[in-house]
């Protein structure tokens, strides 16, 4: 049966957006501020909840961005310079690898809003090793082959952590593997996703964003997940040859880098495109990227919308 | 004009009495003291009427702003450089300024650049239209003070539209395109010429008309999606469009070697492009194999850095891209604007960056 959820960060309020420059400029306090995000992170919830998401995240309102829980709570590196975010007009902090990378379980764990969580079923979003590595400076002097095994062995920590605090779903988002990988990295993500996912019973996806999935759409479908994520905005599904061989397809139609607010008939019919060309074994109707590209209300207005069309996609399928 | 002529890029820092007048608040002492000190090196006088200005108690901001930009056009004039603006005194920077002056954007909120740094960024919800002319009193200003050659700045139409979210073009995508990458290229293609056509070009032309010789088309964003540049060059042509002037482009922190060879296809006169900041100078090979014989604004000063380059690595520098293009194609600049550095270490920088590009002359002389 279709389903539905969000894939990213979800953008802040325009409340926390003000609070966090009076932060910056000394007119009010850290604490108000991380009271305002815990608030969103209910609001969020509660959104995406009444739209009838079938995985629930807290919007990962306290991320920095994809790499920074990790690049700050991890042994063995820190978020280092400014670098724009792929074809964004957006930045991050590329973290800096200076020695081994000492697996903790506890640095995402740390970022979630696990009482607002309890009792719902939730998923975690992390970068995918190969993400991790290819995004992150290596000043460690150790081969990169060293800094991908450390990468997955802590995100398996990370993983292994989150199943046993009652995620139902781990995301692993992968933007670099369609945007800068060539075959050969294909193997090595592929390699290292085993090492994090091997005996992991929560479901897990692999989703990509920002570029063309359809020259290693092939090689995709043979990840160990359950899932594989599309940006539709970067892919065109005429020139995706593989078929999905059995893998759940998350259908990104709904673009989180631009206000104008689908149809629910357009999510349907990519989402219909997909099955037909495809043969998933099912499909899930997500955003294509993170919605923190947009001002909140504009992502809040296409949660919903996401709900809408994923009703109509359950009721045209059944 | 001598071999390697120099030229500011873009925008200074804005002084602090500056911003302070602008949010209606009243000057420091140590603000007045900062007027004193740069108006004393720069030969600026009469500042009692500036300072009458400030105490107001409701001050003339726009003559403010002309202060503002006589005291940036005077810091590029003592540093030497060949042609100057007003390091964009008037503007609060290069998307919100022009947006705010287009038909058919509209604001919804805040997104984040980074961190807990948040921009407003529009949306495009009607057809584009230029509701007044922009930029015209300012360079009129300018003109009327500078006492060297004028490039005026205007941000370019690609970048705008990358800028923005895109809702009006989308949705007149013509409905047979179903594959959501291709409609958002066309959507992107429709926005970039509207905005080249219906508000660059008649706001360059309205430019060249009051007097400006020299138009930069800011284009950051150009190599954002390479496979888009095709659109930044229409887009660039047609604001561009029987425009009597010199036209430059100016793109920054991008994939060069993504431009080509698309952009030999583009009519601009100069391309200024950051070099510093990568120290990749070897790009300028990328002009050579394509046979592309346009001016080259060769960046030579980092503006993230408060290092102040030495005359002799910028010698070094442009001499490296005279070899290969010919010294008479050469310009020295900036990456970019320097408005992240203080004024002194902006100050600092153009001077050696002056004192580089004569270094480099005096070695062409030599060689004969």
């Amino acid at each position: 049966m279709p389903f539905a959820h969000l894939v990213g960060i979800f953008p802040r309020s325009e409340k926390v957006v003000e609070l966090s420059r009076a932060v910056d400029r000394g007119r009010a306090s850290p604490e108000e501020l991380a009271a305002a995000i815990a608030e969103d992170e209910r609001r969020v919830i509660a959104l995406q909840q009444e739209a009838g998401l079938d995985y629930i995240t807290d919007g990962q309102l306290r991320w920095h961005d994809l790499l920074r829980p990790l690049a700050t709570g991890i042994p063995g590196m820190y978020p280092g310079g400014i670098v724009r975010w792929f074809d964004n007009n957006t930045f991050y902090r590329h973290p800096v690898i200076t020695g081994p990378l000492e697996p903790t379980g506890e640095a995402i764990l740390r970022v979630l809003n696990l009482p607002a969580l309890a009792g719902i079923r939730w998923k975690a979003i992390v970068p995918s090793p190969y993400a991790l590595v290819e995004l992150s400076e290596n000043r460690s002097g150790r081969a990169a082959r060293q800094v991908l095994d450390d990468a997955a062995a802590v995100l398996r920590a990370e993983a292994q952590a989150l199943e046993a605090a009652g995620c139902a779903y781990i995301q692993f988002s992968d933007p670099a593997l369609v945007t800068l990988a060539d075959r050969e990295d294909v193997a090595r993500a592929r390699d290292a996703l085993a090492k994090v996912t091997d005996g992991l019973r929560v479901r897990t996806a692999l989703h990509t964003f920002f570029g063309d999935a359809g020259p290693v759409f092939e090689e995709l479908v043979k990840f160990p997940v359950d899932e594989i994520g599309l940006d539709l905005y970067a892919t065109s599904l005429d020139d995706v040859r593989a078929e999905a061989a059995g893998k759940t397809v998350l259908v990104g139609a709904l673009d989180g880098r631009n206000s104008l607010i689908e149809d629910v008939d357009t999510l349907v019919e990519q989402a219909v495109r997909l099955r037909e060309r495809l043969g998933p074994a099912d499909v899930a109707l997500v955003p294509n990227c993170d919605l923190e590209f947009l001002p909140w209300d504009v992502a809040a207005a296409k949660t919903r919308r996401l709900g809408e069309a994923a009703q109509v996609l359950r009721t045209a399928v059944a | 004009m001598e071999l390697f002529p120099t030229q500011e890029i873009g925008s200074l820092a804005k002084p602090a009495w500056l911003v302070k007048a602008t949010r209606g608040q009243k000057p420091s002492a140590a603000d007045l003291a900062e007027i004193d000190r740069w108006a004393e090196r720069l030969g600026i006088e009469g500042t009692a009427e500036l300072k009458a200005l400030l105490a107001a108690e409701r001050p003339d901001r726009e003559r403010i702003r002309d202060w503002a930009a006589l005291f940036a056009i005077r810091l590029q004039e003592a540093a030497g450089l060949d042609v100057v603006y007003d390091g964009e005194a008037r503007r609060i920077e290069m998307y919100e300024y022009p947006v705010r002056r287009i038909a058919g954007f509209h604001f919804y909120g805040h997104v984040r650049s980074f961190d807990n740094k948040y921009y407003r960024k529009a949306a495009v919800v009607d057809r584009v239209r230029l509701t007044e002319p922009f930029h015209l009193d300012e360079l009129r200003y300018v003109k009327s003070v500078a006492r060297r050659l004028v490039k005026i700045p205007v941000s370019g139409p690609y970048t705008l539209a990358d800028w923005s979210f895109n809702e009006y073009y989308l949705k007149h995508v013509d409905a047979s395109v179903r594959d959501l990458s291709a409609r958002a290229y066309e959507a992107k293609r429709a926005f970039a010429l509207d905005l080249a056509r219906e508000v660059l070009h008649p706001t360059l032309h309205a430019l060249a008309e009051a007097g400006a010789d020299w138009i930069q088309v800011d284009e950051p964003a150009a190599t954002t999606h390479p496979e888009e540049v095709p659109i930044l060059v229409e887009a660039f042509n047609a604001a561009a469009d029987g425009v009597r002037a010199k036209i430059s482009i100016h793109i920054c922190y991008s994939n060069y070697r993504a431009l080509y060879p698309a952009i030999l296809q583009m009519r601009v006169d100069h391309l200024a492009l950051e070099f510093k900041n990568t120290d990749d100078y070897d790009v300028v090979q990328i002009f050579k194999e394509h046979g592309d014989r346009r001016e080259l604004g060769l960046g030579v000063l980092d503006v993230h850095s408060d290092v102040i380059e030495t005359p002799e690595e910028i010698r070094d520098k442009l001499l490296g891209a005279a070899a290969v293009l010919g010294a008479e194609k050469i310009w020295a600049n900036p990456d970019c604007g320097l408005r992240t550095r203080t004024w002194d270490v902006a100050f600092a920088k153009l001077q050696n960056l002056v004192l580089g590009a004569r270094l480099a002359r005096e070695a062409v002389a030599r060689k004969g």
